[in-house]
């Protein structure tokens, strides 16, 4: 601190703020260990175990890496240390995990906050001086407007491009399919954004439904097969709102997808052809 | 563990003094004598708004790169102008930081760093809802199952070695598990982080050989330019969580503490090796290589014997921590990564022309200017090698020089694009790790070649040329350079809402570890999403005209539950040459798959159809052969 005793009253504000933040970092380490212990039991109880349970990972990864840059930056550039105190975070998180596989229950949440929890206790060992930023070279205000411009103008650029992915994705048109195998359910799912209206048509060995079906917005409309009766059937969809007399979507359900017994008797060779792939 | 880098002569962390013995920044910067006030750390500043507008204009460069993405989605036509005027501005301001004098290191670090964190941001805003691409599905799979498993090791079809090198799962799950953030938000942000580390990884490996803020920062900005690093390096990966702890190995290896072989280097590096070694089997295989390589050129250039000692040491060390991890846990590291091996030293060996591997050589896809960019940058760099080695050579300290000497491998990796069949892969994949030992050859030979006259116009255009060179020859491709358009079978762009929301309803309709036949991304997103079985070899069932017996016998066969019919394959070419991961027409097609051809399934009456959204058909082919 000495060295920068004549740069002033702000100045020197400005090492004590920083030796504070500094300082506090092995006591944050030794309340994450505490907080991940208290959360450890009361993840039971639901959304207020998962909370304490994400704020003490969080600041375990925080204090941890951040005692680490502390102690690297006695020999080290700043950035260097940072950068080297992350690995290590990395690294501890990575052989730390891996060894929660061993424990009873396997990876779960508990174990791998338990064992990770040694490299926070670990930390707190070290003592070492804070970092210091030249505190005579702040920032001017200016350059703090501009960079809080940029930050602010890329994470709207982020958010722009979260919503018209999400715009994108959205697959425009009707869908049928059934629900689950052996089909019992049908579905047919509006993906056109506004009202549609579909007549459904099934038909079975003996007996057929025709339905009409109105669906508002992005929703999914469902129609039981059980009163069918058995064997195969035929699905067909048409767009109430389109002049066209064919169908816009059409399944055809054997009776074993339906789940009755297979008639086919064509057997596999003895090993199927390898087909995986490699990345 | 802690690592202190003290100073002395020899190696990594000379004392500063020696400055005044490299003849490239005098050159350089005319008469004015180098001191630290010019380049280093506490240099002075001249121009105080000189880093301001540099680190404005990188940012907006990216702003500019990702509202392209935006427009793109919204098919306005000047996306494409504006996506490239953003990467220009982005990369020629920083580059006019990193070629200035009297600029202090933390600027240059801050450059690289927003350059980094630009690239990373970039990727996600090109895919910001889910994974596409086909290798990150993978390592989503293999996270799933350990989310699902809690247990290590979980065997997985659509990459068995992912598994096997489980650290990028493990960490981005702890994130999922603690935190509760999902699991794409985590792998993004941690594939970031890794981003922005191994930047400063990289320039304090270089500023720790040359001790020059001016070379390290221009020599880490070309290694943020290689093919893989403007988006493969920032995907969900596994080898962008391994990179930094292959340049942190070296970087310990080297560091030379001027008394006596430094075991606490020693040690670092050896878990740097060991991070490598559970995180990514090539970058593992590659760290052990080079250290390898790099101690005879070290005795060679009469380096310190201890320096050699220690890449010797660490080098067996982590062949140790690698042979046991692939003979206890990693059984199949060997037949993922011995096949390539063997096919590149084949493919060198016989100058191109023995290899058993499908040629598939994909129709050209870029620009005859971005081909011509490509073909110029490598004279380009090619001759600034040359300059940098010659100039590094004259500085005589061993460690820069060993390094500039292993940047002779740039022209093994150039060997290797033009004999091997799948050159352009591997060579893209080699450059990654190569460009490290060229970055300080090159940008000693730019600055050389260029001189204080020139100012820094001229470093600057030429950098710029291989800026481009590495942004056009690396992914995405130049089909899909921008999102927004479905092209089957093309990686990230043959990811559409139909697929997607496919391949959810068949995790939950149809079971898991289904046999599902498919096309090459649909086969991603089933494998990935679905946890299904992905058959990839299928095409002969699809090409066939009609259902024949043969047919049916080898639907059993490849056991076939499912199948999916996608309709662009009768309307699209494969852009990438092939419809599907083992395509027995690849690169032949003249023409779409006729659909009438496609329609055959619908029309068997021991087949259903079971899903159906106009462009996807799912059908159910367990009736056909008794499945």
């Amino acid at each position: 601190m000495a060295r920068y005793a004549r740069s002033g009253t702000s100045a020197r504000r400005s090492v004590a703020r920083q030796s504070v933040i500094s300082n506090a970092l092995p006591v944050v380490a030794l309340g994450s260990v505490v907080l991940a212990l208290i959360a450890i039991p009361v993840q039971s109880f639901g959304s207020v175990g998962d909370v304490l349970g994400a704020v003490a990972a969080l600041a375990m990864l925080a204090s941890s890496w951040g005692c680490l840059a502390r102690h690297l930056g006695r020999t080290n550039a700043v950035w260097e240390a940072v950068a080297v105190a992350g690995l290590m975070v990395m690294g501890w998180v990575t052989f730390a995990n891996m060894m929660a596989a061993a424990l009873p229950g396997g990876m779960t949440g508990t174990n791998r906050l338990l064992l990770t929890a040694l490299l926070p206790l670990g930390c707190i060992l070290l003592r070492d001086p804070p970092f210091l930023f030249d505190p005579t070279k702040r920032p001017s205000r200016a350059a703090l407007v501009t960079a809080m411009t940029c930050v602010s103008l890329g994470i709207s650029a982020l958010l722009f491009n979260v919503i018209s992915e999400r715009v994108w994705l959205r697959h425009d048109g009707p869908a049928l399919f059934v629900s689950e195998l052996p089909a019992r359910t049908l579905v047919v799912a509006n993906r056109t954004g506004g009202e549609a209206r579909y007549r459904v048509l099934v038909e079975g060995a003996t007996r057929r439904i025709d339905q009409t079906v109105t669906l508002q917005g992005w929703n999914e409309g469902t129609l039981n097969l059980e009163p069918l009766g058995p064997g195969g059937a035929v699905v067909q969809v048409f767009d109430l709102d389109e002049s066209s007399s064919e169908p816009v979507l059409r399944l055809s359900l054997t009776s074993r997808t339906r789940g009755e017994a297979p008639t086919s008797a064509v057997t596999p060779s003895p090993s199927p052809s390898p087909s995986l792939s490699g990345g | 563990m802690v690592v202190a880098d003290s100073t002395a002569p020899g190696g990594i962390g000379q004392s500063g003094a020696v400055l005044s013995g490299i003849e490239l920044p005098q050159r350089w910067l005319g008469p004015q004598p180098i001191d630290r006030e010019v380049d280093g750390p506490s240099a002075r500043l001249v121009d105080p708004r000189m880093p301001r507008r540099s680190l404005v204009g990188t940012a907006a460069g990216f702003i500019l790169v990702m509202a392209s993405f935006v427009m793109a989605r919204s098919g306005m036509p000047l996306a494409s102008a504006v996506f490239w005027t953003g990467q220009t501005l982005a990369y020629i301001s920083a580059l006019a930081l990193l070629v200035s004098a009297h600029v202090p290191d933390g600027f240059r670090v801050g450059v690289i760093m927003l350059v980094a964190a630009g690239q990373s941001m970039t990727a996600y805003a090109y895919r910001p809802v889910v994974f596409k691409f086909p290798d990150e599905l993978q390592h989503w799979r293999t996270a799933q199952d350990l989310l699902t498993t809690k247990q290590l090791f979980t065997p997985s079809p659509t990459l068995p070695v992912s598994p096997q090198f489980p650290a990028l799962e493990v960490v981005s799950t702890f994130l999922v598990e603690t935190v509760h953030l999902p699991l794409f938000v985590a792998g993004a942000l941690l594939v970031s982080l890794c981003h922005v580390i191994l930047a400063i990884c990289v320039y304090s490996f270089y500023d720790r050989v040359t001790e020059s803020g001016l070379v390290s920062g221009l020599a880490t900005l070309l290694f943020s330019t290689t093919p893989h690093a403007f988006t493969f390096n920032s995907l969900y990966v596994y080898g962008a969580m391994a990179l930094p702890f292959f340049v942190m190995a070296l970087r310990y290896a080297l560091t030379d503490n001027g008394r006596a072989v430094s075991w606490r280097h020693v040690t670092a590096g050896l878990a740097c090796v060991a991070m490598s070694v559970v995180t990514h089997p090539l970058t593992a295989l590659i760290s052990i290589g080079f250290l390898a390589l790099l101690t005879p050129a070290l005795l060679l250039l009469r380096a310190p014997g201890r320096i050699a000692v220690q890449c010797v040491v660490t080098s067996l060390g982590g062949a140790t921590l690698a042979a046991a991890w692939v003979g206890l846990v990693a059984r199949d590291a060997m037949t993922y990564l011995g096949p390539p091996i063997l096919d590149v030293l084949t493919g060198l060996v016989s100058f191109g022309g023995a290899s058993e591997e499908t040629v598939r050589a994909a129709p050209p896809t870029s620009s005859t200017l971005e081909r011509a960019i490509v073909a110029g940058s490598v004279p380009v760099v090619a001759l600034l090698i040359a300059v940098g080695l010659w100039q590094v050579l004259r500085w005589r300290r061993p460690v820069p020089s060993a390094i500039s000497l292993t940047a002779l491998l740039y022209f093994a990796v150039l060997g290797v694009r033009v004999l091997d069949p799948r050159g352009a892969e591997m060579a893209t994949r080699g450059l990654t790790y190569v460009v490290l030992f060229t970055g300080i050859p090159v940008a000693v030979g730019l600055l050389h070649l260029c001189g204080p006259r020139l100012g820094r116009l001229l470093p600057v255009a030429i950098s710029t040329i291989l800026v481009a060179g590495g942004l056009v020859s690396g992914w995405p491709a130049a089909w899909e350079r921008l999102p927004g358009t479905v092209r089957i079978a093309g990686f990230e762009s043959g990811v559409d809402g139909g697929n997607l929301a496919l391949s959810q309803w068949a995790r939950t309709a149809i079971g898991q570890d289904r046999r599902v036949a498919c096309d090459m991304m649909t086969c991603s997103l089933i494998g990935g999403y679905s946890h299904q079985l992905p058959v990839e070899d299928a095409g002969d069932v699809y090409y066939a005209p009609t259902i024949t017996p043969e047919v049916v016998q080898r639907v059993a066969d490849l056991n076939i539950h499912f199948l999916v019919v996608n309709q662009l394959m009768s309307e699209q070419l494969p852009i990438t040459g092939w419809y599907f991961g083992r395509d027995p027409l690849a690169d032949q097609h003249a023409r779409p798959v006729d659909q009438r051809v496609l329609a055959k399934f619908a029309a068997d009456p021991r087949i259903s159809l079971v899903y159906d959204d106009g462009q996807y058909q799912v059908y159910d082919m367990r009736g056909l052969w008794n499945g």
